[in-house]
């Protein structure tokens, strides 16, 4: 372990070189892991913290009333939690012009609803509000040794400040403020402590609410002076930012959070490790002339390479100052001393790591990203510009080089992150060949990596990625309430039904929960047209649509036709109340997948939601749910052939979910579950008969999802690993397996029925039992 | 118990490791946290109280006919709390009838003395008995002002944790109190402060930035193109002129007169309370613990801090010859639900 000892920097003839102070123990291999000298007594803390950041909260706990995510890895999630997030999780500042002429935050919580500006649909786009003046969008950053400022003094932080340019290089830099404190945390710098940095984004993003963090470490009293020591106690001064309780009246009772799950959290934002930098042996002599380069350039004077600290210099490449970034960048929005044109240079340790860059995630590279800066960076730019593209490669090595990756655009190709094998969760489902697990990595690569518009991402996208929605608890698993699909349909002015397939938000920030409001945003006109029809006859429907686990999905299709056939019993001729319908497609094949079972093949699923989710278009001979052209300036087909293979045949080799094997219950057969959700077929486990069946809703409640299938059927969903993929029912509406026992209704009535006549306890023993499926 | 937040400061780490670097660094800076280590003639805060547990001061205020006595306003959400006295002889306890609330602010002199509360309460002190005039209402009377030589009270509040959710105000003449409805411009305002009388005009303040100015029969909403919570304003009736004070996370200092506002001084914490002494210079006070000085000439001058309560309110007066000023708060915006109190005195006279 080296920890370099505080240096005096008042006498600068005995200043020792940056490099030599340079803070070792700081770096990990596996991204997500404690910074390596964690004390033990913290590691326990940090893990619960790490569980905490994964945490799916839910209505019943605290969720909400608005939310953008229902955890706090929705946001910070690639790719590791703790990290950054695609585009799709842009949310944007709002601020209105009051009476007085006074920009002030509008939305809910004070000031961030989610806007996804290329979401599918128009109305999701701004502006919000026509007294709207100011948006200013948000990219979530990575949290990756974000906490290690926590040791950076005030003073070492004023040290760099240049307020009036008085040395005359052009370059500024001034603090910004929090209580009296220098705040080193956001991107304006608004924060001086992690806990109100924590307790800001849950309470705005989540609709958590917490109370002020009052607590004692009794374990880690100091008892003597250690550099470990000083960890400890810099942390615990973390938790002395005093501010109010937060309250949202959503009816839990407030905190939402409790103090101890609090506490472990702002452990693991405070230890989160820093991506390991590349060794200087193992680095091109371009990058080494690029990292000159870098300062020759000027990059330097804002991204100054290394930072005081009281744990020893921080290579972070960041001053913490806030800076005038120029008009091309500004977003309007003041936070404390932060003008709209300011903000706190970014640290650029792991910079590879999560595109897309810059506040807004305007930028797809690291080149787009420099070259959209200004104001005090303008002679830099000046000077960068007029390298030569040699130059240019080489300084962009050396921040690939700054913890990220070798091709300083895909982490997934780095060898730090490992793909699952056969047995493994989120693995393949059976022994591959060599050639196979690299065809698997591949298509997880594929299905994990995020697309740009250069490779056709747009016109318009609900989310930028296959993983987006298929995340929980693996890549590949569901998606939770905060990436619902939103459905709307109802009949037009020509009595023609429709369905719009928009993205989520009807529990965003956004007051999307009123149709009329809806109605309000929307910007095109035959569809506020039709939707205003339907509003005023009293046809539109509203639903959300919960993303399906995708494990196992390739066992289902290898289910007989004959088996699914066998079960079918569309006139109830056994009288037991449960009939179950085939779903034929119009191609003549047997639909098995999705909630209307309206897909046949993992091919065809593949191609529906690169199309309706991401607007990437494949080759039409692939797939009959893909189109020719989507209109947008990428040349179709977007997605290559090869790379379709590939990432179909992951999808397809997912392994089904583990199950426990006392998978006997008398209950399951006796209540009648098993009526629908049959336990086997064709000797795949997934506990669905993948048929049919009215499942008693209002028609009046339910988006009419195709011709040919009535607004109340509903394939049965398999209920595999279903202990996993809360929540639960087609819109998430159940949050329990109790509840969505509960929601069950139409041929399901008898069944819970008799589920109501159960005892507590032979219910708790049924629910126990689809736990371990 | 001792909360972590005192125990574990900001300042008590700072000084550990400024006494390992000061050997070689030669100086101190603001957060050294050791006192010895300041120049000398720095004002400094002296602790009378740091876990005062009769609670929580939201206010200092010296009655024009006893400057030498300071009366602290505060207390716990069901017992509110009145002391009486100064850095010098120390503070007594003034008994208030059982059942008062947190109380935030007092006016008036010392044999008319009128605090305000939580859920409306008022009370009146006639220098030997408590009279209840409180308001039936919810909202908490954050501010009020005794004018016209004791003849009339205003009073201003709002919404709490503890209920009411609309910004009021409330006048008091004949034994009467009598509503003033906010300008159409103020509508949907959650909270106003406190209230202040430059001798002519009253000045209001709220929450994002609110201004009340004019008299109670001709209320008018200034616009300050504000957006921090203006939280305290002090008037001087010799020449119609106005301290504000206020913001959260960084905080704004700013005078006005006649109704309008100069330029605001921001600050790199939010500011609660001010006091003004006879040759003006002021003191401000607010988050956690942290405090400023303006002398005369406008230089500022940061004192140490030694707490890391919220400072509510300041106050300064002439005890046998010298100045004190003062500084009070406690951790009323917090999750607790006991609070406990910070009282700081200075000696300091440019």
């Amino acid at each position: 372990m080296i920890w370099v000892l505080f240096s005096c920097r008042t006498d600068t003839s005995v200043e020792p070189k940056v490099e030599d102070m340079i803070v070792a123990d700081i770096f990990v291999e596996h991204l997500g892991d404690p910074i390596p000298t964690l004390r033990s007594e913290l590691i326990e803390h940090y893990e619960n913290g790490s569980s905490v950041m994964s945490r799916g909260f839910t209505p019943n706990t605290g969720l909400g009333p608005t939310f953008n995510a229902d955890s706090c890895a929705g946001c910070h999630q690639m790719p590791v939690a703790g990290g950054s997030a695609p585009r799709y999780r842009d949310f944007w500042l709002i601020q209105e012009e009051r009476w007085d002429g006074a920009l002030v935050a509008a939305g809910t919580n004070g000031l961030s609803p989610v806007r996804n500006e290329y979401a599918t649909a128009p109305i999701f786009h701004i502006p919000p509000s026509p007294d709207a003046t100011t948006y200013a969008r948000r990219n979530t950053p990575p949290m990756f040794g974000v906490g290690l400022f926590a040791f950076v003094s005030d003073q070492d932080i004023l040290d760099f400040a240049d307020p009036d340019d008085a040395d005359g290089d052009g370059i500024s830099g001034r603090a910004n403020y929090e209580k009296g404190e220098v705040a080193k945390f956001g991107y304006k710098s608004q924060a001086a402590s992690l806990e109100s940095f924590n307790r800001g984004a849950i309470f705005n993003q989540m609709g958590i609410t917490s109370d002020p963090l009052f607590y004692e470490f009794p374990e880690l009293e100091v008892q003597g002076w250690n550099w470990q020591l000083s960890l400890l106690n810099t942390a615990d001064a973390q938790v002395s930012a005093l501010d109010e309780p937060t309250v949202d009246n959503d009816g839990v009772p407030d905190p939402e959070i409790n103090n101890e799950d609090q506490r472990d959290l702002l452990v693991f934002s405070t230890y989160i490790g820093v991506p390991t930098p590349t060794p200087l042996s193992e680095r091109s002599k371009e990058s080494i002339k690029g990292e000159r380069q870098f300062s020759e350039v000027g990059c330097a004077g804002c991204h100054i390479p290394s930072i005081p600290s009281v744990i020893g210099a921080l290579p972070a490449y960041t001053d913490l100052l806030l800076h005038d970034m120029g008009e091309a960048l500004a977003d309007g929005i003041k936070v404390g001393f932060a003008q709209g044109n300011e903000f706190r240079t970014q640290p650029l340790w792991g910079v590879g790591l999560h595109p897309p860059y810059l506040h807004d995630g305007r930028a797809d590279t690291l080149i787009e990203a420099i070259e959209w800066h200004g104001g005090e960076a303008e002679g830099s730019i000046d000077r960068w510009l007029a390298l030569t593209e040699e130059e240019q490669s080489g300084i962009i090595d050396f921040l690939g080089d700054l913890g990220s990756i070798p091709n300083k655009q895909n982490f997934l190709n780095d060898t730090r992150f490992s793909t699952p094998i056969f047995g493994d969760v989120g693995g393949p489902s059976r022994q591959l060949s060599s050639t196979e697990q690299a065809t698997f990595e591949r298509g997880l690569q594929l299905f994990d990596g995020n697309f740009v518009e250069e490779g056709g991402l747009s016109p318009m996208f609900n989310a930028d990625s296959c993983r987006a929605c298929h995340q929980d608890p693996v890549i590949g698993g569901a998606g939770g309430l905060d990436v619902n699909i939103l459905r709307i349909g109802g009949m037009d002015a020509n009595s023609v039904s429709f369905n719009l397939a928009l993205p989520v938000l009807m529990r965003s920030t956004l007051p999307f929960e009123k149709p009329a409001e809806i109605l309000e945003l929307i910007d095109e006109e035959w569809t506020q047209e039709s939707l205003q029809t339907a509003w005023s006859d009293g046809s539109l429907i509203i639903e959300a649509r919960q993303p399906p686990s995708l494990l196992g999905i390739g066992a289902i299709e290898t289910i007989s036709t004959e088996t699914i056939l066998a079960g079918a019993d569309p006139d109830d001729s056994d009288e037991d109340g449960i009939s179950g319908r085939v779903r034929w497609l119009n191609d003549g094949q047997l639909g098995r997948m999705g909630w209307k079972a309206q897909i046949a093949t993992v091919s065809d699923f593949v191609a529906d939601a690169l199309l309706q989710e991401i607007g990437v278009t494949i080759h039409p001979s692939l797939s009959d749910f893909t189109i020719e052209d989507d209109l947008d300036t990428c040349e179709d087909p977007e997605f290559q052939t090869e790379d379709v293979t590939d990432l179909t045949f992951f999808v397809y080799e997912l392994a089904p979910p583990k199950s426990e094997p006392d998978s006997e219950s008398v209950l399951f057969e006796a209540v009648g579950c098993a009526g629908c959700h049959t336990p086997t077929l064709d000797s795949v486990s997934l506990y669905s008969d993948l048929l049919l069946h009215d499942m008693g809703y209002d028609p009046a409640t339910v988006v009419d999802h195709d011709p040919g299938v009535l607004p109340t059927e509903f394939r049965t969903a398999p209920l595999w690993g279903v202990n996993d993929t809360a929540p639960y029912m087609h819109d998430g509406s159940a949050e329990t397996l109790f509840e969505a026992i509960l929601h069950h209704g139409g041929e399901a009535e008898r069944s819970v029925a008799a589920f109501a006549n159960l005892t507590s306890i032979e219910q708790e023993e049924l629910i126990l039992f689809l736990e371990k499926l | 118990m001792q909360p972590n937040y005192l125990s574990h400061t900001r300042f008590t780490h700072v000084s550990i490791f400024c006494l390992l670097s000061m050997a070689c660094r030669g100086s101190s800076n603001k957060d050294s946290g050791v006192a010895t280590t300041d120049p000398p003639g720095k004002p400094n805060w002296e602790s009378i109280a740091s876990t005062d547990q009769d609670g929580a001061w939201l206010r200092a205020h010296i009655p024009s006919d006893t400057p030498e006595e300071l009366w602290l306003v505060g207390g716990q959400p069901t017992a509110g709390s009145i002391k009486v006295g100064n850095a010098i002889k120390g503070f007594e306890p003034l008994e208030l009838p059982e059942g008062t609330p947190l109380l935030n602010w007092a006016d008036g002199t010392s044999t008319n003395m009128w605090v305000g509360g939580l859920y409306g309460s008022i009370l009146h002190w006639d220098g030997a008995v408590w009279v209840d005039y409180s308001l039936d209402i919810e909202e908490a009377i954050w501010g009020l002002v005794v004018v016209d030589n004791g003849a009339t009270v205003v009073a201003v509040g709002g919404s709490s944790r503890w209920g009411g959710d609309e910004g009021i105000v409330y006048s008091f003449q004949n034994d009467v109190w009598t509503s003033h409805p906010l300008p159409d411009e103020l509508d949907g305002l959650n909270n106003l402060f406190k209230v202040a009388f430059d001798g002519e005009q009253y000045w209001m303040v709220g929450t994002s930035g609110a201004l009340l100015y004019g008299t109670l029969d001709d209320l008018t909403a200034v616009p300050t193109g504000l957006t921090q919570d203006l939280i305290t304003a002090i008037a001087t009736p010799n020449d119609s002129t106005v301290q504000i004070v206020g913001g959260r996370g960084t905080g704004l200092y700013v005078t006005g007169q006649n109704g309008v506002l100069d330029t605001p001084t921001q600050l790199i914490a939010g500011i609660n309370g001010i006091a003004t002494d006879a040759s003006g210079n002021s003191l401000l006070v607010g988050e956690m613990g942290y405090s400023q000085l303006l002398n005369a000439t406008g230089q500022t001058v940061e004192p140490v801090p030694v707490t890391t309560h919220i400072l509510h309110a300041a106050a300064v007066h002439i005890v046998d010859d010298t100045q004190y000023w003062y500084a009070v708060g406690g951790n009323l915006a917090t999750a607790e639900s006991t609070f406990e109190g910070s009282i700081l005195s200075m000696e300091w006279t440019p």
